[in-house]
């Protein structure tokens, strides 16, 4: 605990020496007289030795790109076209960063689907044929249409919402481009085609609203082929998948 | 951004980063991949933040996030949660209740009242602090923590019930 005179986030601040130097001076000054914030210090320089003695390497340049760009090795894959690759996007590919200017443009929203192995590394997959128990993972970009809703309905009209996972609101993401969404979604057992819905908008929209436009869309289509669905306000981004027995290719 | 730069946001705020995530998620094989993809978005953001007293605040609010999701997702994807996800025994039993108490707390309130109890009770933070992270007035703040306080017998006592259940 801290006193009244600095806030811990003040002090935390201070710790990692990004605070300016006049506040950093003052904030020195204060720990030479108060044994609340100088004990906080204390306990805070000790869980961060703590954790540098456990984990004492930072992430190298190269896997940090690798990580913030994890998906530009498949760009060989596509350039070779030898792969089908969902891209669920205003012609954005998959594998190249979208210029800041352009995903910050309305309307520029994706979200492009992997299959995750057991190991959690991420691919590409032939055709659009899925597995029950698989693990799908999907990255997202946006800029302005911040707001989030992924679902998906299978030809049986069974209706999953996977973001958000609470509430009746869109989920608020990062802006960016190719960001993962936090969670793989494991495939249930049903078999058969499921199209995922990926809502985009600049202010939150409700689930249930959204959803039941879905599904009155896919009904009076009478199947889930080439639907677009139209929402005021949003982008809808579309993809079929099939799903099949293990063993059948 | 250069090794050099981000060494010195690792030594500066990685423990920041993965405090909060053990404190939220209970493990410290999920907190460290937690951590790792925390530490990846303040590497990206870190340039972007001009007054760098911001950036404990963004550390706490992104985290608290991205701990959030994970535990969100841990009760939608039960039957895909991953044996490491659950507290192993070298975590403290301190972090494995919060984390256990957190994820209970989420099923029965709405987000904006959990990260009001979060920040309360498992971070000790002020209600000025908590209105610099996540903009919410102290007067939310006390409506929250209200909301938090009338729910809690009635859910005390479906757990408790639950609890006898799987005796």
């Amino acid at each position: 605990m801290t006193c009244k005179e600095y806030e811990s986030l003040t002090l935390l601040s201070y710790l990692s020496g990004d605070l300016p130097t006049d506040r950093g001076a003052a904030v020195e000054e204060h720990l030479k007289r108060c044994a609340a914030c100088s004990g906080y210090i204390a306990a805070m320089e000790r869980e961060r030795d703590g954790f540098l003695e456990a984990y004492p390497d930072a992430p190298s340049v190269k896997n940090v790109r690798r990580r913030m760009y994890r998906f530009q090795r498949y760009t060989p894959l596509l350039s070779a076209a030898a792969v089908l690759i969902i891209v669920l996007g205003a012609g954005a590919l998959l594998t190249r960063r979208l210029p800041e200017t352009t995903w910050r443009t309305k309307g520029n929203v994706a979200l492009t689907l992997y299959v995750s192995d057991s190991s959690g590394q991420a691919s590409v997959r032939e055709g659009m044929v899925f597995y029950p128990g698989e693990r799908i993972q999907f990255t997202y970009s946006c800029g302005k249409e911040r707001y989030f809703i992924l679902a998906s309905l299978d030809e049986a009209g069974k209706l999953s919402v996977f973001y958000p996972t609470t509430g009746d609101s869109s989920l608020l993401l990062e802006p960016g481009s190719d960001l993962p969404l936090p969670h793989s979604i494991r495939l249930d057992d049903y078999i058969g085609r499921e199209r995922y819905f990926a809502v985009f908008s600049e202010e939150p929209l409700s689930v249930e609203t959204v959803t039941a436009e879905i599904q009155k869309e896919i009904r009076s289509a009478g199947n889930l082929e080439n639907r677009q669905v139209s929402l005021p306000g949003a982008t809808v981004r579309s993809v079929v998948i099939n799903k099949k027995e293990a063993g059948t290719p | 951004m250069s090794q050099s730069e981000i060494d010195r946001l690792y030594r500066a705020y990685g423990f920041m980063i993965f405090g909060r995530c053990l404190r939220l998620l209970g493990s410290r094989d999920e907190a460290r991949d937690a951590m790792q993809a925390v530490f990846m978005k303040l590497v990206q953001a870190y340039e972007t933040i001009a007054d760098k007293e911001k950036v404990v605040p963004w550390i706490f609010r992104t985290a608290q996030n991205y701990c959030f999701n994970v535990l969100r997702d841990r009760k939608k994807f039960v039957g895909a949660v991953d044996a490491d996800t659950i507290g192993d025994p070298q975590d403290t039993n301190e972090a494995v209740m919060n984390s256990d108490l957190i994820s209970k707390v989420m099923r029965e309130f709405r987000r904006d009242v959990c990260v009001a109890v979060y920040y309360t009770y498992m971070e000790k933070l002020d209600q000025r602090e908590i209105q610099r992270i996540t903009g919410q007035s102290p007067a939310t703040i006390r409506r929250n923590l209200r909301r938090f306080k009338d729910g809690v017998p009635g859910i005390l006592k479906r757990l408790e019930e639950h609890d006898l259940q799987r005796v």
